[in-house]
């Protein structure tokens, strides 16, 4: 049933249909604010339709007519769409009951095509045919059903082109000379005052605004065009500012929408302003107007309750005011320094972290672990090549304990996080870490290269002693060593397999580390090596075997008496002394039963006469005893120092250093 | 039509065509058959543009293409060492075409951009009976500076910001070209602000009801700017600042429309989604290409306050970026002085006091000193010289 008046109606649907063809041409596709206009409009149609609305309008000069009654076009934005769709050759328009939301989109995508466009697609009415808009029917004296002699049809669209394209240009020349004065607030504020001359005509200030609104309203920077234009507004001088407002445009908020969207654009400072200067009586009666506006229920408010702000002579006046802040005041250089501090690359980097976890623990999104630890490995990466080891810790302390997790993030996660582990302790990220060994100096640094390594577990560590293997500097290296000797046992796997290393140098690096570590499971490793090349290799290994394997040494120690290198002998011999066992005596006493011809072999008998003083079984010193006791011929000088060795290893347990020296 | 309302890829592939031209030029003899088809297919483009309007119009304004009333930020960006070369080696500040310009007109364009001439751009044209084609001289630097100019990056800022939502509302990336487009164009809003400091209000005052955070983002970036130049950040931080400020409530996307534009209270359940967007904001802002980490920073902590009891729940140990903190205050001020369907906008005297009484618990008290100092201070600007007009009006109306 018709609850409203046919022309108030129509009117309505109009402007419905108004706004959303503006929404549509100024949103993207898929802005909410689009779909929203649409629904708004189809709804609109809708109640219209029940309210009504004639199933055909048509488009007059000046109104919008149809059966039995008219709507003139009094509204400026309404006369505008009028006049386009006359320019767009459309001389009747109506909607049918059941029009969906999606054939009204239709209409409008079609309404903001360009006229060549439209063209090209066989006009208005083919192209919504081909779009199957089935509920909305426009009509035109060059289109239809009824187009029977195409001859002077054609013959009429030249002339009208032609008409058109004249009018279309003088209409944009001057279009765009208004538009530019929208944008230039010295250029529109000398017009304003050029208009007003002479004697500060307010009125044709008003109707140059009336003009300037639909104008505006019609650009998609609208609001900075609304607010040049208020700027001018403002700067007018007083009197005529004050009539223009108090006689025009206050009381035009009445009857002019336009208006009440002019005066919603200005700031509460300036509204409250403007208002001030009009008489107390004239706004208690604009007030009352404004409440009997039938639409823009809020904006309407907004100007309402300015209104009575201005009547209780409130707001800034009740605003104390404090003293400025200097420019050289001493807290605003503290907030300089804060500010350049926080702003270097290091500090956002610290911020960024503490929101990575945050949002770790926080974001529900899918797929976003994934890119949270391109973002960590990132910060990582990014903090080592700063020198911020301790961040890079930071992260992965919290990671690794995964304190500000939720449990189930956790265990839902913890593939991505291995992934992450595992790409954090590639050579790419593991040598900046070395570089920063090999920069940086003192126990700090190790420390935290150590942790760093530890947390990341033995692929980084494997990396890193790859690292340090190939390190020639001796500072860094030494360093590097650290490193290897902290992390203990979880080193050992990465150093076992650089026991065999073909370097020799690394391969005894290796072995003594391993050693030094207490790694039992290298000894397998290292029993392959005791017959390598390089004798400061077999050395190592006679140590470490000595170290790892305790009893299990005895062997290869024994082996090594017969080394052909000397200090090789020397080392097992003393390393066979310090494990005193009772079993290496007869092999001893074979190898002292031998002429001792040189100096070497004087120095290997005292060493093994230390270790049988060492061993101290009665088998030992009986063999002590033995070569004590030997007969020597006087120039036998060896092996008249070798008896006197034994001898006083007999009363003291081991051979003085005279002795050693003479040896 | 005017420039504006011409389709954007219309006016940019006319530009990418000229600069290929300007390319073709240094490679080829003048009547080599690739110049000819260069310049016949960048005469029909011009032509094809011509038909909506009587003139097209790019103007280089120092980093800066213009077309219209458009910073074109991408072109700009693009085309750097054009823009420079016609500016500094040419000596021009402005190609306009005008309707009826014909292919020999564009060749005579195209010798010039790729040789030269002696002469003035004026009487080169006189010389060459080029007519369809106006050149101008590069503006002067104070020139460059302007209210329009402003206007014009600021509204590009706004444009930039839309393109970016709408990307994100249909499941698309952020791409480098928008994030860079959005550098240029919140660089080009800084430089004007330095340059004239009258500008801050004026572009701070610009406001959207239907599109609230979008010019708010832009206001925000505004009033940061002038913070952050009156501590004395430098120049680099600046636009790290700006940057960081625009891009604040991205986060706000996820909130339904109709919860962000209701106008009735909040209920309990609709404020826990409200304030989770700081969060969301921050969680797209890692995800962007070419990853700057102040505007996450920037977008997940504006809301904490300094007594940490905003939004999202932090120990009471964070330690707030300053970045975050001036942007916080900056947020507060244009967002109380804005008109929404909740609420009316405060006057700035007021909405300062409410900020200083909040100021210690929730803000940094020395920023909203800073920005009070900004507020009532910034000078008025320029104001048109006498009653008449500075230029020709474009019209009167006859009251």
């Amino acid at each position: 049933m018709a609850t409203a008046q046919v022309p108030q109606v129509v009117e309505g649907f109009l402007k419905e249909l108004l706004g959303a063809k503006k929404a549509l041409k100024l949103y993207p596709a898929g802005n909410p604010l689009a779909a929203e206009w649409l629904q708004r409009l189809h709804r609109s149609v809708e109640a219209a339709l029940k309210d009504g609305l004639p199933p055909l309008l048509r488009i007059a000069p000046g109104r919008f007519e149809w059966d039995g009654g008219q709507v003139a076009t009094r509204d400026p934005a309404l006369e505008t769409f009028r006049f386009e769709l006359e320019t767009r050759r459309i001389t009747e328009f109506g909607i049918e009951p059941g029009v969906e939301p999606r054939e009204l989109r239709e209409l409008i995508d079609c309404l903001n095509l360009r006229y060549e466009e439209l063209d090209a697609a066989g006009g208005l009415p083919a192209l919504l045919d081909q779009r199957k808009v089935g509920h909305i029917l426009l009509r035109g004296p060059l289109w239809g059903g009824d187009t029977a002699g195409r001859g002077p049809a054609d013959m009429a669209t030249a002339r009208l082109d032609l008409l058109d394209g004249l009018v279309e240009a003088i209409l944009e020349a001057l279009g765009d000379q208004f538009r530019g004065l929208t944008y230039d607030r010295l250029r529109l504020s000398a017009w304003f005052l050029d208009l007003a001359q002479p004697d500060d005509r307010a009125d044709v200030v008003f109707a140059a605004v009336q003009m300037l609104i639909p104008m505006i309203e019609v650009e998609p920077d609208r609001e900075i065009r609304y607010r040049t234009m208020n700027e001018c507004l403002i700067a007018l001088p007083h009197a005529l500012r004050t009539t223009l407002f108090s006689a025009w445009l206050m009381p035009a908020v009445r009857t002019d929408l336009n208006i009440v969207n002019l005066l919603t654009r200005f700031s509460g400072d300036e509204f409250a302003e403007l208002v001030g200067v009009i008489p107390a009586d004239t706004l208690e009666a604009l007030k009352a107007d404004i409440d009997a506006i039938p639409s823009e229920e809020w904006k309407k408010s907004r100007i309402s309750e300015s209104l009575e702000d201005a009547l209780a002579e409130k707001e800034v006046a009740a605003v104390p005011l404090e003293p400025l802040i200097a420019e050289d005041d001493p807290e605003l250089l503290k907030l300089r320094a804060a500010g350049r501090a926080g702003s270097t690359p290091e500090s956002a980097l610290g911020h960024s972290v503490s929101v990575f976890f945050h949002l770790i623990a926080e974001t529900e999104s899918e797929g976003y672990p994934v890119l949270l630890v391109d973002g960590l490995e990132e910060a990582v990466t990014e903090a080592i090549s700063r020198d911020k080891l301790g961040l890079a810790l930071r992260i992965l302390r919290g990671l690794a304990q995964g304190d500000p997790f939720r449990p189930e993030w956790l265990t839902e996660h913890q593939p991505r996080l291995q992934l992450l582990y595992h790409r954090l302790a590639g050579r790419a990220q593991i040598s900046p870490l070395a570089d920063l060994l090999r920069r940086g100096q003192g126990p700090d640094v190790v420390a935290e290269v150590t942790e760093y390594l530890r947390i990341l577990g033995t692929e980084a560590i494997n990396e890193f002693v790859g690292i340090f293997v190939d390190e020639q500097d001796a500072g860094p290296r030494g360093r590097m060593l650290d490193v290897v000797t902290a992390l203990g046992p979880t080193a050992a796997p990465a150093l076992r397999t650089r026991v065999g290393d073909a370097r020799w140098g690394v391969a005894r690096t290796m072995i003594g580390l391993l050693a030094r570590i207490g790694d039992p499971a290298a000894l397998g490793d290292i029993e392959k090596v005791t017959r390598h090349d390089h004798p400061q290799v077999r050395r190592e290994v006679a140590r470490a075997l000595a170290t790892l394997g305790g009893k299990q040494a005895l062997k290869p120690l024994l082996d090594y008496l017969a080394d052909p290198d000397g200090e090789v002998r020397l080392t097992a011999i003393r390393l066979l002394g310090a494990l005193m066992d009772a079993s290496t005596v007869a092999p001893l006493r074979e190898f002292l039963a031998t002429p001792t011809k040189t100096a070497s072999d004087l120095l290997v008998k005292r060493e093994m006469i230390t270790a049988l003083a060492s061993i101290g079984s009665p088998e030992a010193r009986a063999v002590l005893a033995a070569i004590a006791q030997r007969r020597v011929w006087p120039w036998q000088r060896n092996e008249r120092t070798v008896r006197g060795l034994a001898g006083e290893a007999l009363k003291s347990g081991t051979p003085t250093a005279t002795a050693a020296r003479e040896a | 039509m005017s420039i504006s309302e011409l389709p954007r890829d219309q006016v940019e592939q006319v530009f990418a065509q000229l600069n290929g031209l300007l390319r073709l030029t240094g490679l080829y003899p003048p009547r080599h058959p690739q110049i000819q088809r260069a310049l016949q297919s960048f005469h029909q483009a011009v032509v094809a543009c011509l038909q909506y309007q009587s003139a097209l119009e790019y103007r280089f304004l120092g980093d800066l293409l213009i077309a219209g009333n458009r910073i074109l930020p991408r072109e700009s960006m693009m085309y750097r060492r054009f823009i420079e070369l016609c500016q500094t080696e040419r000596g021009i500040g402005a190609v306009i075409f005008h309707a009826g310009v014909t292919e020999s007109e564009i060749e005579a364009l195209a010798e010039l951009l790729g040789s030269g001439t002696r002469d003035d751009v004026a009487s080169w044209a006189e010389r060459k009976s080029v007519t369809h084609i106006v050149l101008e001289e590069p503006a002067r630097r104070e020139e460059q500076t302007s209210e329009v100019m402003a206007r014009r990056a600021y509204f590009g800022a706004v444009e930039m910001l839309r393109m970016v939502e709408a990307g994100i509302l249909r499941g698309e990336a952020v791409t480098v070209e928008q994030l860079s487009s959005l550098r240029i164009l919140t660089s080009a809003i800084m430089d004007q602000i330095m340059a004239d400091p009258s500008l801050v209000l004026r572009l701070a005052n610009i406001k959207s009801y239907d599109e609230y955070t979008l010019y708010h983002s832009v206001n925000v970036c505004v009033l940061s700017i002038s913070i952050g130049a009156l501590i004395g950040l430098p120049d680099p931080e600046l636009r790290e600042l700006a940057m960081a400020a625009i891009l604040h409530d991205l986060g706000k996307i996820t909130i339904p429309l109709e919860i962000l534009h209701k106008s009735r209270p909040l209920e309990e359940s609709e404020w826990a989604i409200i304030r989770r967007y700081p969060v969301r904001g921050a969680d797209m802002l890692s995800r962007l290409p070419g990853f700057n980490r102040l505007p996450m920073i920037v977008a997940f902590e504006h809301q904490i306050r300094e007594d940490r009891l905003g939004y999202p729940s932090v120990a009471p140990t964070w330690d707030l970026h300053p970045f975050s903190q001036i942007v916080g205050v900056a947020d507060a001020y244009d967002s109380m002085t804005t008109l929404r369907k909740h609420k009316r906008p405060l006057p700035a005297l007021r909405a300062l006091a409410v900020l200083r009484q909040a100021g210690h618990q929730a803000y940094d008290l020395r920023l909203v000193r800073i920005l009070e100092r900004i507020i009532r201070s910034t000078p008025p600007g320029p104001v048109p010289a006498g009653v008449g007009p500075a230029t020709e009006p474009a019209a009167r109306i006859v009251g």
